[in-house]
C-alpha cells in the first residue's frame, strides 16, 4: 500500500442557523495517497466543495460546526492552532477554485500576488520572490511571464487567470492540491489545456490532487480513484477504470448516463428529481426518492458502505449480499 | 492624466454656467429688493435710487441684468459687494481660511474615526461591540451637527474652558495649531455626524469584500487575518471610501456654514449667511460659484486618487 497523506475520518458537518442546524456532511471517510489524483464527484449541493473547504478550514465556524478528524501526515488539522494552520495553507496543502474571474484580488499585480506566497512561506526577499514568481508563471506555460507579472488580473483572460491560480497553488510544491471545479468556468478548449497542464505539473512536482467536479468525463481523464457523493454522504468509491467498467450505485449509473457519447444522436438522459435542500435529506437511503430500484427497505433503513472487493464500495442494499469478508 | 484634467475642467464650465443661472434666478425670487433697505436708511430721491440701481446693475429686465452680469464675468469682473463695496472675491479670499480648515479637518475626523470603527465592526461581525458601535453610530447620524456644536460649545468652551468661546484667529497671527485649536469644536461637531456614516458604510463594504472569492484565495495562501484585512480587503474598501469623501466635502461645506453661525466664526459660511439675508446678490452668487468650483476640483482630484488605487479605472 502506498503512503497516505490525507485521511478523513468520520467527518460530520452542520451549519448552525437560528432555527435549525442542517447536517451537510455525514460520516465522510476517505484517504488520499501520495502522488495520486482522487476525484470527488456529485451534483451541486452534494457537499463536495464543503468537504474540500473543511480540509483547509476555510469555512467560518460558526455557523459551520465540524466533528471528526482530518489527518494530514498523521496530524489532525482540526486540532491545530490557527497560526500553524496558516503555515500549512498554501505551503503543504494548496487550493484552486472554481471562479478564476473573481479569485484574484483585482487591485494587486499578478506578480505581487504570487510573490506573497514565497515571501510568506519561504521567507524570501522581494527580489528573490519576484524571480520565483516569474519562474512559476513560466512553469504554467504563460507566455512572456516577466511582462504578465506586471499586469493586473483584469488584463488576463479566464484561462490565464486559472493558470496564475495554479502557479500560486503549486509555488511551494505542496503535497496536496485541492482543485475545486477548476475547469468548470472555462471554455472547453481551455479546459483541456488546463487539465493537461495539471497532469504534467503533478508528475513534475509529485503532488497529490483532490479533484472536485460534477463532470465524470473529467474524472475519467485525470483521476486514479473516485468518490461519488450524494446528499452529504459517500455513495460509491472505486478506482476509475473499475467505476466506469462496473458502475454499481444507481446514482452513479444516473451520472454516467448523463455523459454524451460521441457520434450518438440520442437525447441525453437525466436523473429524475433534484438534490433535496440541506436539512431535508431523506432518512433512509438518501437516493431512494429518485431511484428506480427503491423498495420499502431503502426508504426506512440506511444502507452501509458495502465493500464489494477490488477497492470498490457501494452504499446500496442491492449490494448487501455481495459484500466481501 | 493631463488630458483628463483639462477635459474635466472644460466639462465643468457648462455645469458652472447652469449653477450661475440657478443661483442668479433663485436670489431674485426671494421676496424683497436690496434697494429697499438702502432707500429706507437714507432719504433718497427717486433719481438717486435709479442711479443706485444702475450702479449695482439692478436696472432693466432680469434677462438684461443676467447678460450684463455674464458679460462682466467674462471680462473678469464678478462685481462688488452691496455692503462693503469691495470686490466679491476679495471678501471671499479674506474669509475662506477658517471655512476650508473646518471642512478639511471635519472630513479628516470623520475618516480617521469612522473607518477604523467600521473595520473593527466588520472583522468582529455580530460581536457585542459590533452591536454597540452600530447602534451608537445611529445616534450620531440622527442628531444634527449644530446640536452637537451647541453641546460641545457649552461643555468644552463655556464650562470647562478648554477651547475658546468664539471667534477665529488667522494662521498668520497665532500659527497653525492655534487656528486648529479655534476651529476644533465646530470641526468635531461636523466630523462626528459624518463619522457614523463612514463607520456604517465601511462596515457593510468590508463585510461584502470579506465574503469575496479573492479573500478566500488570500486565506488559502496562508496569510494571517491581519494581512487579509489590512492588505487585501482594506484596499478594496478604500476605492469606495474615495467616492464617499467627495459627497462628504459638500455636506461639510454646508455644515461649516451653520456651525460658523453657532460659533460666530467669520468665515465664508457666515458671509454667505449674511449675504443671503441681506440680499447681497453679487456676493452670494460668487460664494456659491466658489463652493461649486471647490467641489468640481476636489472631485477631479479624487478621481485621480481613485485611478491610482484601482488599476481598472480608465480616466479617458
Amino acid at each position: 500500500m502506498e503512503e497516505k497523506i490525507l485521511s478523513i475520518k468520520d467527518l460530520n458537518l452542520w451549519f448552525d442557523g437560528d432555527y435549525s442546524s442542517p447536517q451537510i456532511l455525514k460520516n465522510i471517510n476517505f484517504d488520499v495517497y501520495k502522488g495520486e489524483t482522487l476525484g470527488i464527484a456529485g451534483e451541486s449541493g452534494c457537499g463536495k466543495s464543503v468537504t474540500s473547504l473543511s480540509v483547509l478550514r476555510l469555512l467560518k465556524t460558526p455557523p459551520a460546526r465540524i466533528k471528526g478528524e482530518i489527518e494530514f501526515n498523521g496530524q489532525n488539522l482540526l486540532d491545530l492552532p490557527m497560526k500553524e494552520m496558516q503555515g500549512i495553507r498554501g505551503n503543504k496543502i494548496a487550493m484552486i477554485f472554481q471562479e478564476p474571474m473573481t479569485s484574484l484580488n483585482p487591485l494587486f499585480k499578478v506578480g505581487y500576488q504570487l510573490e506573497e506566497v514565497f515571501r510568506l512561506h519561504q521567507g524570501l526577499d522581494k527580489e528573490e520572490a519576484k524571480k520565483k514568481a516569474i519562474e512559476m508563471l513560466d512553469a504554467v506555460r504563460i507566455p512572456l511571464p516577466e511582462q504578465r507579472a506586471k499586469e493586473y488580473p483584469f488584463q488576463l483572460s479566464g484561462g490565464m487567470r486559472q493558470r496564475v491560480m495554479i502557479a500560486m497553488a503549486l509555488s511551494c510544491r505542496p503535497e496536496l492540491l485541492i482543485a475545486d471545479e477548476p475547469t468548470t468556468a472555462l471554455d472547453v478548449t481551455i479546459q483541456a489545456q488546463v487539465l493537461d497542464l495539471m497532469k504534467k505539473l503533478q508528475k513534475e512536482f509529485g503532488t497529490a490532487i483532490m479533484f472536485i467536479t460534477h463532470d465524470l468525463g473529467v474524472i475519467r481523464e485525470v483521476c486514479d480513484r473516485v468518490v461519488i457523493m450524494y446528499c452529504g454522504e459517500i455513495v460509491e468509491t472505486a478506482k476509475v477504470e473499475e467505476l466506469f467498467k462496473n458502475p454499481s450505485h444507481p446514482y452513479t449509473h444516473g451520472l454516467l448516463s448523463t455523459l454524451p457519447h460521441s457520434g450518438s444522436r440520442e437525447r441525453l438522459e437525466t436523473i429524475p428529481g433534484m438534490v433535496p435542500p440541506a436539512g431535508k435529506f431523506p432518512s433512509g437511503c438518501v437516493f431512494a426518492p429518485r431511484c428506480k430500484h427503491a423498495c420499502d427497505k431503502c426508504i426506512k433503513n440506511k444502507p452501509e458502505l458495502y465493500d464489494i472487493g477490488n477497492g470498490h464500495s457501494v452504499r446500496c442494499f442491492l449490494f448487501e449480499d455481495k459484500e466481501v469478508n | 492624466m493631463l488630458k483628463f484634467t483639462v477635459k474635466r475642467v472644460l466639462s465643468a464650465i457648462p455645469v458652472l454656467l447652469v449653477i450661475l443661472i440657478l443661483v442668479f434666478s433663485l436670489m431674485r425670487m426671494i421676496p424683497g429688493n436690496p434697494m429697499y433697505s438702502l432707500q429706507a436708511d437714507s432719504n433718497m430721491t427717486e433719481e438717486e435710487l435709479i442711479m443706485m440701481q444702475e450702479k449695482y446693475g439692478l436696472n432693466g429686465s432680469i434677462f438684461e441684468q443676467f447678460f450684463r452680469y455674464l458679460k462682466n464675468i467674462v471680462k473678469g469682473d464678478w462685481g462688488t459687494s452691496f455692503f462693503n463695496g469691495k470686490p466679491v472675491f476679495e471678501n471671499i479670499f479674506s474669509r475662506m481660511e477658517p471655512t476650508i480648515l473646518i471642512t478639511v479637518f471635519a472630513t479628516l475626523i470623520s475618516l480617521l474615526l469612522g473607518v477604523p470603527i467600521g473595520i473593527y465592526a466588520a472583522t468582529h461581525h455580530n460581536s457585542k461591540l459590533d452591536y454597540i458601535l452600530s447602534s451608537t453610530s445611529m445616534i450620531f447620524t440622527i442628531v444634527p451637527s449644530f446640536c452637537f456644536g451647541v453641546g460641545l460649545l457649552y461643555l468644552f468652551a463655556f464650562k470647562l474652558k478648554w477651547f475658546p468661546l468664539s471667534s477665529y484667529e488667522y494662521i498668520e497671527k497665532g500659527g497653525f495649531w492655534n487656528s486648529i485649536w479655534h476651529i476644533f469644536l465646530p470641526s468635531l461637531a461636523i466630523g462626528l455626524s459624518g463619522m457614523a456614516g463612514y463607520a456604517r458604510h465601511t462596515r457593510s463594504q468590508m463585510l461584502d469584500v470579506l465574503n469575496s472569492d479573492y479573500i478566500r484565495t488570500a486565506r488559502a495562501k496562508g496569510l494571517s487575518d491581519r494581512k487579509v484585512y489590512y492588505r487585501h480587503a482594506l484596499r478594496n474598501v478604500m476605492s469606495f471610501l474615495i467616492t464617499m469623501v467627495s459627497g462628504t466635502i459638500t455636506v461639510n461645506l454646508g455644515g461649516a456654514t451653520v456651525l460658523e453661525k453657532v460659533f460666530n466664526i467669520q468665515g465664508v459660511g457666515l458671509l454667505s449667511y449674511s449675504s443671503l439675508f441681506g440680499k447681497d446678490y453679487p456676493q452670494e452668487q460668487a460664494i456659491l460659484i466658489f463652493f461649486a468650483v471647490i467641489f468640481v476640483f476636489t472631485n477631479i482630484l479624487l478621481d485621480i486618487v481613485y485611478k491610482l488605487l484601482d488599476p481598472r479605472v480608465q480616466l479617458d
